[in-house]
């Protein structure tokens, strides 16, 4: 029994000083995930964002880790990837001196409960009916449909819809690629349909198929892969293009829309996507 | 005592009779049934989503363009199965130590592929053969991966119904064929194996049935057999009335299959109860 209160009160005596420790960070080193870039990149005074945060100099920053290459963990203490650094850079151009991750699960994200971010960045495709629940920024990702072809094959030299309809193309069940080909490509071979996204890589790996139609994101990941042998050649645009998602009516948008719109003209989100995405920001549209 | 016509009178009342107990616990039987199904708190969404006849109508083209594959597959890996189980099953059983390297490379093969699902054969062959780039294993076709998975894995489940049939057969015949001079070559071939088929046929049919459902597995490879199709229109539609449609397919091929199972069964007991009275 003794023994009992004794491990109690060491555990009580832990959580404590742990705790005091936590407190100790959130102090001691705030700006880990402060603005960087704050100095040379903001074209203009930093706007009055108060009233519009929710906490006064944080941009707090909702996603549901891990999402490689778009959230890559530890998470929520040190993330990296595609998404974390817009964000950390939307903060750094509108003056907000700390950028906090929160994690907030993405089947909630169209709940109508109050939210607890200022955004929400997590690969969010803008439709009309998420529209009417939640704000969206200008898109900063186009989710198209890309053309994974192996290298040094003839599918390599494909430029055009009607090259790549002559193709022996390869599609994961239910996906936005295998509805694509059937609905607009119209290849002249009947498509092979796999279960799952690694049958097919295989497949196109062991050339029984000429390209793989998969999302852009995706395919970038495989090519990551194995480098040496596959390509993309080329994209169908889609309109399946991804925003940062506000609670609705929120006066956040119009700011993040001008420092989104700055990072295209500066070629920053360019220079984003192939740090994580290699390969995937000038890719050839295929019509 | 009663007469001849008087048996044959109680004879005739009392099929009639059973007749009428059989008609009817099957229309009573049948009742229970489809009122379990029809009183289910969710019978209309099962109904819109496994069995509406628009859907039905929609998806009985593309369903049965696929399985026209699954029959083909069928045809081709039971050919295949038919000789390669019954070389196996006569390794098997050679005779001296010479051949024991021969035997154990039987038992090894029927130990494995009876043991590995056939869902692993097909992704191990169909993604993995190509993969090792020899010319003469590499084909663009998934359909000839899909036939050598199903005919590796159905040989050794056949090989053993071969076995069993060929180790029924009494050692007096082998005795006495061996003591009319013919080799154990020419005993297996003209005395042992030709007794033994004949034994085994119900159980053969009966793998035979299940390679044809197991066809479409085939499926994982990219072959838009029936099942695939079925998905397929599944995902556009969010209906799963392609299921039903390719359900009611194997089912069809399969009751045939299996009465003629069931007829030749029958009438192997009745030779022998002939054999035997």
């Amino acid at each position: 029994m003794r023994k009992l209160l004794v491990l109690a009160l060491a555990l009580f005596a832990l959580s404590v000083l742990a705790a005091a420790c936590g407190g100790d960070d959130d102090e001691g080193a705030p700006t880990t995930t402060a603005a960087p870039a704050g100095e040379e990149t903001t074209t203009e005074a930093a706007p009055d964002l108060s009233g519009i945060l929710q906490e006064d100099g944080v941009l707090i920053v909702g996603a549901e880790p891990p999402a490689p290459p778009f959230i890559i963990p530890p998470y929520p203490d040190d993330p990296t990837g595609f998404e974390v650094d817009v964000a950390r850079e939307i903060g750094a151009r509108l003056g907000i001196p700390e950028v906090r991750f929160i994690e907030f699960v993405w089947t909630n994200l169209f709940s109508p409960a109050p939210k607890p971010f200022d955004f929400d960045i997590n690969e969010t495709t803008i439709t009309e009916e998420r529209d009417e629940v939640v704000d969206f920024s200008d898109p900063y990702f186009e989710a198209n449909q890309a053309v994974l072809v192996h290298t040094g094959s003839d599918a390599e030299q494909a430029t055009s819809i009607a090259d790549v309809a002559g193709l022996l193309l390869g599609a994961q069940e239910a996906t936005t690629g295998l509805v694509y080909i059937r609905e607009n490509i119209k290849p002249t071979q009947t498509e092979r349909v796999f279960p799952t996204t690694a049958a097919a890589n295989q497949a196109l790996l062991n050339q029984t198929i000429d390209a793989f139609i998969i999302d852009l994101p995706i395919a970038a990941g495989l090519v990551a892969e194995n480098p040496d042998e596959l390509a993309v050649v080329g994209q169908f645009i889609t309109n399946e293009e991804w925003g940062i998602v506000f609670e609705e009516g929120s006066g956040l948008v119009e700011h993040v829309n001008r420092v989104l719109q700055e990072m295209k003209d500066d070629g920053t989100l360019t220079e984003l996507q192939e740090q994580y995405l290699p390969g995937t920001a000038d890719v050839p549209a295929f019509e | 005592m009663p007469g001849a016509g008087g048996l044959d009178r109680l004879r005739e009342a009392s099929r009639k009779h059973s007749l009428l107990i059989a008609s009817l616990s099957t229309v009573v039987f049948i009742a229970i049934l489809v009122a379990f199904f029809v009183t289910a708190p969710g019978a209309g969404r099962v109904q819109d989503a496994f069995f509406s006849p628009g859907d039905f109508a929609d998806s009985a083209s593309p369903v049965w363009d696929g399985f026209v594959i699954n029959i083909e597959l069928m045809l081709a890996a039971e050919a295949i199965v038919l000789v390669l189980a019954l070389v196996i099953a006569v390794v098997r059983n050679l005779p001296g130590p010479a051949s024991f390297p021969l035997r154990m490379l039987a038992i090894a093969y029927t130990d494995f592929f009876r043991g590995v699902p056939l869902i692993l054969v097909v992704f191990i062959v169909g993604l993995g053969v190509p993969a090792l780039g020899i010319g003469w294993l590499y084909t663009r076709n998934p359909f000839i991966y899909g036939l050598a998975s199903l005919a590796l894995v159905y040989s050794a489940y056949v090989a053993e119904v071969y076995r069993a049939g060929i180790e029924s057969i009494h050692t007096s015949q082998v005795a006495a064929a061996r003591s009319l001079g013919l080799t154990h070559g020419q005993s297996m071939r003209f005395v042992v194996v030709p007794q033994a088929v004949r034994r085994v046929i119900p159980p053969l049919l009966n793998d035979f049935i299940g390679l044809q459902k197991d066809t479409a597995l085939v499926s994982l490879l990219g072959v838009l057999e029936s099942a695939r199709q079925a998905q397929s229109y599944a995902a556009v539609t969010f209906n799963f009335t392609g299921y039903t449609v390719a359900a009611l397919y194997f089912v069809l091929l399969t009751i045939p299959l299996a009465r003629l199972t069931d007829y030749l069964v029958e009438r192997d007991r009745r030779k022998m109860r002939a054999l035997g009275g």
